[in-house]
């Protein structure tokens, strides 16, 4: 349930107001730097641990089930289409804010992939597990996850 | 490596502390709510902490508690200034396990685990639950952090077919389990309907099926045979204990069972020898964090088959009277989302019912019982202690 908000009236010195600032640049590192200049291109790239039989996406520079080091070699791209495995429609914001505009998140298994992807289900009238999607690009591409629109029922 | 129930001394349970729980505690300090939990752990356990802990364990997180390096802030209120004492970010039950450890060490005869929440004193808690996810992907998608829990509630009832009437019927028991526990904060008679029609906060996932936050914390003693011998205390054994995580990634994490359980509890049978669980334990305190969590859990666990528990919970199985008894405390979504509490609050009321000291909600004979935790999304962290009377 929503956090409820403590009553505005209070006895004030029972309480002391306080604040927890942080910032951070998050170095995005070798395959998640590789991914984003895809999504630029318009490529989805994944990458396959051979011994494994196992295509990440997004791609990894080590395999989490055998550890071998995934090099150069292993990335590929992957079809822009895939399966729709699960969704949700997103009624509050992540400050638990009510949205005006509920959207749908998605996981999606891309074609040829053994992962989930985690992105926006868009423009999609009854979503239904199974169903089959395809990737929708922003015009406005910067090398960021957001170069994706979404995925959308086909 | 094995963790194996076999070598040296024996390890027990002998002193609960608890402080709450409730919605809002505003008068306590952190601090004084923490102290409250102690004094009376300590008077249960018939142990002074200034003299007779040898090692104190706190499981908080900085974010949570408003401060960095909040592990500094930990020591005093238990009776530990000056002495041995070091934290864990992470559930109570991960606590107990190293507490355990460090008595089987040989090193430590009494050692002390504290774990508590203060949710209300946190203005923005949604963001931090937020600041969980992956920063890069995850969190780039501005979601309530339930999201990832509706994500998989409709993983799991869609693969095993379970019914938005048998998770109703989740939250309807505990709730009502709530109000025979005096330490539980959403003591309520709810009918289906009430459960069914509330709202979305990400579909499936309604407001009703989502444990509400809570204030209040415990303390755990536990103490080698030697000191059970020694003091007039009323010790629960640990028989076995274990924690396990499944991948942290959306990617490559399992999303319809509950693998963590699956690790965890494997490990802890073992230990505990323990080949049938579901009639081999009296009772379980199992994380009901959102509704549909207890019966996954529970499959997790290895009691039923996946998609099988919502039959047992119909039949009335999970009641204090019934064959499987399950959350009669309330649970999280009875006695309130104490975060990294969680853990503790299933260890004192399987503590309570080994004792014969549950009042009400007592299930009748109960020898051994199972305490699960789970440290919530985005999490697939989970912890498994099985105590018993013998
Ligand atoms: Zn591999």
């Amino acid at each position: 349930m929503l956090p409820t908000k403590r009553n505005a009236k209070h006895n004030s010195v029972r309480e002391v107001e306080g604040s927890f600032p942080i910032h951070f640049h998050y170095t995005a590192g070798i395959s998640t730097e590789k991914f984003f200049l895809g999504l630029k291109e318009k490529k989805i790239l994944g990458n396959t641990c051979a011994t494994c039989n196992f295509t990440y996406l997004p791609p990894k520079i080590f395999c989490e089930d055998c550890f071998a080091e995934l090099g150069n070699d292993t990335y590929k791209e992957v079809p822009q289409t895939g399966i729709l495995e699960s969704y949700t429609e997103i009624y509050y914001d992540f400050r638990g804010d009510k949205l005006e505009t509920p959207y749908f998140l998605a996981l999606i298994k891309v074609d040829e992939t053994d992962t989930m992807f985690y992105h926006k289900l868009i423009d999609t009238e009854n979503p239904k597990i199974g169903m089959k999607v395809s990737a929708i690009w922003n015009d406005d591409r910067k090398g960021s996850i957001h170069d994706l629109n979404g995925f959308k029922g086909i | 490596m094995q963790l194996t129930g076999e070598s040296m001394e024996k390890v027990a349970i002998i002193g609960v502390g608890v402080e709450g729980f409730r919605p809002e505690i505003r008068d306590l300090s952190y601090k004084e709510m923490v102290y409250q939990a102690a004094v009376k752990a300590y008077s249960d356990a018939d142990i002074n902490p200034r003299e007779e802990v040898d090692t104190f364990i706190s499981c908080e997180e900085d974010f949570s508690m408003g401060t960095s390096i909040t592990d500094e802030y930990a020591p005093d209120q238990l009776g530990a200034a000056q002495r041995t004492v070091h934290t864990i970010t992470g559930d109570g039950i991960q606590g107990i396990v190293a507490a355990y450890m460090q008595i089987k060490t040989g090193m430590f005869d009494v050692a002390v685990v504290e774990a508590q929440s203060r949710s209300s004193d946190i203005k923005t808690h949604n963001q931090i639950q937020h600041l969980a996810f992956d920063p890069l992907y995850a969190r780039q998608f501005d979601a309530i952090y339930h999201s990832a829990g509706a994500l998989e509630k409709r993983m799991y009832t869609s693969e095993f077919g379970v019914s938005e009437e048998a998770i109703a019927n989740v939250v309807i028991k505990n709730h009502e389990n709530a109000l025979r526990n005096p330490n539980a904060a959403y003591g309520m008679r709810l009918k289906e309907f009430d459960v069914l029609e509330a709202e979305m906060v990400a579909s499936p996932l309604r407001d009703t099926e989502i444990s509400s936050s809570v204030d209040g914390s415990i303390v755990v003693v536990l103490a080698n045979e030697k000191v059970v011998k020694e003091k007039d205390s009323n010790p629960v054994w640990i028989k076995g204990i274990n924690y396990a995580t499944n991948s942290p990634n959306f990617d490559t994490r399992e999303w319809k069972k509950a693998k963590y359980a699956e690790l965890s509890a494997k490990k802890a049978y073992q230990m505990a020898g323990i080949k049938n669980p579901h009639d081999e334990i009296d009772v379980f305190e199992v994380d009901d964090t959102y509704a549909f969590k207890e019966l996954q859990h529970l499959e997790g666990l290895g009691l039923f088959e996946y998609g099988k528990a919502a039959e047992a919970l119909m039949n009335g199985e999970f009641s204090n009277k019934g064959s499987t008894p399950v959350n009669v405390s309330g649970g999280v979504l009875g006695m309130g989302n104490a975060h990294d509490a969680n853990g503790l609050q299933r260890i004192s009321e399987i503590v309570e019912q080994l004792r014969g000291h549950a009042g009400r909600r007592q299930v009748k004979g109960a020898k051994t019982g199972l305490a699960f935790s789970w440290r919530g999304v985005p999490t697939t962290a989970g912890a498994v202690a099985i105590l018993s009377k013998e």
